[in-house]
């Protein structure tokens, strides 16, 4: 149980091309299927207990008929020194070898101060036990755990397709190729806006596209040090 | 020591006099009680109801949401933590700087921290998402590889909670045994059985005199920072976080003179109601409200000195993300909040305690009721505007209470009153040796202030 | 009736200064200071302080040992273990001293709250089985002084009777006994407690 993070190690990464992003929120709709997310319905939506794993965010700009729409996909950073994991008081969130922000469902009590604590918000909780109307049960995904309630759930970067790979990789006696992770909310993108990879390889889309002139990260002035690149246009417009 | 130990020449009490005044409370049990521990039983046990009926279908039924995940409760675990700080200041501090005053208020006060540690404690347990696995806080041997995170604010305040609440406890029992071994002495029965085992063989030799009043001193020396460390710790559940106005360095001295401040203002509501309904009006006298009311200005003025010190660097920071939670607070939606807690704990409290005149008994207790409320709105005020404006203004959200949490407060409420009530039943609510050891005359301890008080005191 | 090699006579007087006139013509009388025992309902000065010279306890000290201890068990808590347990972390500190430091402040104040409250039980001789005659329990309780001498045969009673009855001091003789603590007192004898 001890860190065994060595050179070859892959830390993965996403980066986001804003100039490309058109809103559709495929990746919501791909995450929420991928990841067995809750249905919330009307009233609990309402009450501002949606549960979204990757949201788009919507922000507008100036005064009609001069108004720009800004669209900003936020999920888990998966910051390298996320504020969230000091917090818990029973280690449920912790930080792996492989550079992602681990939330363990069975660990967790329901403090929420893992979710207090997070600038991007994008921390969910499961207030009540999930309520799937039939038949949709059907569609639940066999290789992520379903939730109950009093527990905290967020963006894992898919981590049951990174083993997926990196088992199939091992049987193989390889490492993991690049393009073998594709997490949903990359894989249903239409504009193909957002890249998946290991930051640790240089050569990989993701390091080269993070290396680019247009690349900024959300709030890092806060020291958190996020690992989703954001790629934004240096003109408006 | 030259008088006979039978009258008192300060108040003209007998010692007999003194006895039955006090341990009234304990053989006689007027109708009152019986209603009064029916009530706050019967609410307290709809509370406990409630909370069940939580944990069974999750704590969806509050009105926490995304993004204030924190509401009542741990508003209400703030407050009661910061109400538990009475006992120490009244006992412990004005032990430590020898102001005989303090005498006939001391238990009162002790056993206000260690209910109200009681109750403060629940609140971490009761807002969980899964109550039933709160057992996981504390460090105990297991084969999964399970460990609390000891970097965690919430395991410090496991840690400093317990050591709180145990050192107030012993605080509490150590001048209670004499005591106990006088109502043992005046019991019979099963009661005489029960007192004589809780007084653990008391006879009052100048020995256990000495090692008990020795004990009572270390205790006091160190339950004070114990007292500061627990509030300064509790602070930082909000201080170590990085949201806007919570992640700030005023927040340890803060917390603690708000504790302080709200634990004065409970003591002085819980003396007026004891001295009313126990007809304590010779012993809990106006002396004594005027000088906590003096107690409670300094604590009035040093809490409105550290808000506006918060409050106006974090105007002059400017920060963007500080701004939106402190304007939503001046005078956006929380502003009716907020300028009713700058009413309740400063701007009538001072005029009323400043001025002799209206110190009064009355007083006082108008300025107590008002403050206990505006410091209960302190700490709703700082948990939850600030989650509900988070950095990304897409997230913004509201909060409003829902049924479940405002039972559960009240509940908690009538939990204190119940056991204090058991409380005065079991046991005199003012030390009656403390109290007699403070009226012999020509001991070095009789202070001019008590004399004053006495003095002109007929015998009714 | 109580049944031990050595017997005390209590003798009830009406306030300390009787009290200390007891003693003093008890040991003028033969018998030793620590045979003599004063039992009251309130803490009496002049004769605490003259105990408190003569043997001042050690509470302190021991609190403070017992607050070492604490601080021990708090780093053995804190540190040893998270090493053990191996925690992962990916690569953020396990060791933090600012913040196991709070945790060994908590039980350092632990140990020392401990550690006082047992040394004071065991100094003050509580918790100890002893047989409390009610008699004398109740006159305490109204406010009176008991002045117990431990005799150590029929003359030193006699001698300890008249000196009670010649200061018109009641006395009392071993009737009803509280039966909570029933076993001998032997440690009753000497003053110690």
């Amino acid at each position: 149980m001890t860190d065994t993070k060595t050179a070859s190690t892959p830390q993965w990464g996403m980066v986001i091309d804003l100039d490309l992003c058109t809103g559709c929120e495929a990746c919501v709709v791909a995450c929420h299927a991928e990841n067995n997310i809750r249905i919330a319905g009307d009233e609990q939506a309402a009450r501002g207990r949606s549960v979204n794993w990757i949201r788009v965010e919507r922000y507008f700009e100036g005064e009609f008929p001069d108004v720009r729409v800004r669209f900003m996909p936020v999920l888990c950073q998966h910051c390298n020194e996320a504020p969230c994991e000091p917090v818990c008081p029973v280690f449920a969130t912790y930080h792996t070898d492989e550079g992602l922000n681990a939330q363990v469902y069975n660990r967790c009590i329901g403090t929420r101060y893992c979710a207090n604590n997070c600038p991007y918000s994008v921390r969910f909780f499961n207030f009540n036990d999930p309520v799937w109307p039939q038949p949709l049960q059907n569609a639940w995904n066999p290789e992520v755990s379903v939730r109950s309630k009093g527990i905290m759930e967020k963006c894992t970067f898919c981590i049951q397709r990174i083993r997926k790979a990196e088992i199939a990789a091992d049987e193989e006696n390889r490492p993991v190729r690049e393009g073998d992770v594709v997490p949903a909310c990359v894989q249903s993108c239409p504009t193909r806006a957002m890249s998946f990879g290991d930051m640790a390889d240089p050569s990989s889309q993701v390091s080269r596209l993070a290396r680019s002139e247009r690349a900024n990260r959300l709030m890092d002035d806060l020291g958190t040090k996020p690992k989703v690149v954001y790629l934004k246009g240096l003109r408006e417009g | 020591m030259s008088e006979p130990s039978g009258s008192n020449a300060m108040t003209g009490f007998s010692d007999a006099r003194i006895n039955a005044d006090l341990l009234r409370s304990v053989f006689r049990t007027g109708k009152w009680w019986y209603v009064t521990v029916a009530v706050s039983g019967s609410v307290m046990l709809a509370a406990g109801a409630a909370f069940l009926y939580q944990a069974y279908t999750g704590i969806g039924i509050a009105g926490i949401n995304r993004p204030v995940y924190w509401g009542f409760y741990i508003t209400n675990f703030v407050f009661w933590i910061g109400i538990s700080h009475a006992g120490t200041l009244i006992s412990a501090i004005l032990r430590v700087t020898g102001a005989q005053w303090r005498r006939p208020i001391t238990r009162c006060a002790e056993a206000i921290t260690v209910f109200a540690l009681m109750i403060g404690a629940l609140f971490p347990i009761i807002h969980l998402g899964r109550p039933w696995l709160f057992y996981w806080l504390m460090p105990y041997p297991n084969e999964r590889g399970l460990w609390p995170n000891f970097r965690s604010p919430l395991a410090w305040d496991f840690f400093a909670i317990n050591t709180y609440l145990t050192g107030s406890s012993i605080y509490l029992f150590l001048p209670l045994i004499p005591d106990l071994a006088m109502l043992r002495a005046k019991s019979t029965g099963v009661k005489r059985k029960i007192y004589s085992i809780l007084s653990l063989g008391w006879r009052g030799t100048p020995r256990q005199w000495h090692r008990l009043e020795r004990a009572v001193q270390i205790m006091a020396i160190i339950i004070i920072p114990v007292a500061v460390s627990v509030h300064t710790i509790v602070s930082w559940d909000f201080a170590m976080a990085i949201q806007p106005m919570w992640h700030s360095t005023i927040f340890g001295p803060y917390f603690v003179v708000g504790a302080i401040f709200s634990g004065i203002a409970a003591l002085i509501v819980a003396m007026a109601i004891l001295r009313k309904v126990f007809h304590l009006e010779a012993y809990l006298k106006p002396v004594h409200f005027n000088n906590l009311g003096l107690l409670l200005l300094t604590m009035s003025l040093l809490w409105f000195y550290f808000t506006f010190s918060e409050y106006l660097t974090g105007y002059y920071g400017n920060d963007p993300a500080e701004m939106r939670v402190f304007w939503s607070k001046v005078n956006g939606p929380y502003s009716p909040l907020f300028w009713a807690m700058i009413f309740c704990c400063f701007i009538i409290p001072v005029p009323i305690l400043a001025f002799k005149k209206l110190r009064t008994i009355t007083g006082t207790l108008v300025a107590s009721i008002g403050i206990v409320i505006g410091m209960w709105l302190e700490r709703f005020l700082i948990i939850v505007p600030t989650l509900a404006a988070p950095r990304l203004p897409y997230n913004w959200g509201h909060y409003s209470p829902r049924l479940v949490e405002i039972l559960i407060t009240v509940g908690t409420v009538a939990y204190f009153i119940f056991l204090y009530a058991v409380f005065t039943k079991l046991f005199p609510i003012v030390a009656v040796w403390e109290y007699k050891e403070g009226i012999r005359p020509g001991e070095e301890s009789l202070t001019v202030r008590e004399s004053e008080a006495t003095a002109g005191v007929t015998a009714d | 009736m109580r049944r031990s090699t050595a017997e005390n006579i209590t003798g009830i007087v009406d306030s300390p200064r009787e009290a200390r006139q007891a003693e003093t013509c008890l040991t003028d009388e033969g018998f030793a200071r620590d045979a003599i025992t004063i039992m009251s309902a309130e803490p009496l000065a002049e004769f605490i302080s003259e105990l408190g010279s003569k043997s001042p306890g050690r509470a302190g000290m021991l609190s403070i040992a017992g607050g070492i201890a604490g601080a021990g068990a708090a780093i053995a808590l804190t540190v040893w273990t998270s090493r053990r347990m191996g925690l992962v972390t990916g690569g953020m500190p396990i060791i933090t001293p600012w913040a196991f430091g709070i945790i060994v402040y908590e039980l350092i104040a632990l140990g020392a709250i401990l550690t006082t409250f047992v040394v004071t039980i065991y100094e003050a001789g509580l918790l100890r089985r002893g047989a409390i005659d009610v008699e004398v329990d109740s006159a305490i309780a109204d406010g009176k002084v008991a002045v117990s001498v431990s005799c150590q045969n029929d003359t030193s009673r006699r001698v300890a009777e008249s000196v009670f009855s010649k200061l018109g001091a009641k006395i009392c003789g071993n009737k009803t006994v509280d039966s909570t603590f029933t076993k001998p007192t032997k440690h009753l004898r000497g003053g110690r407690v």
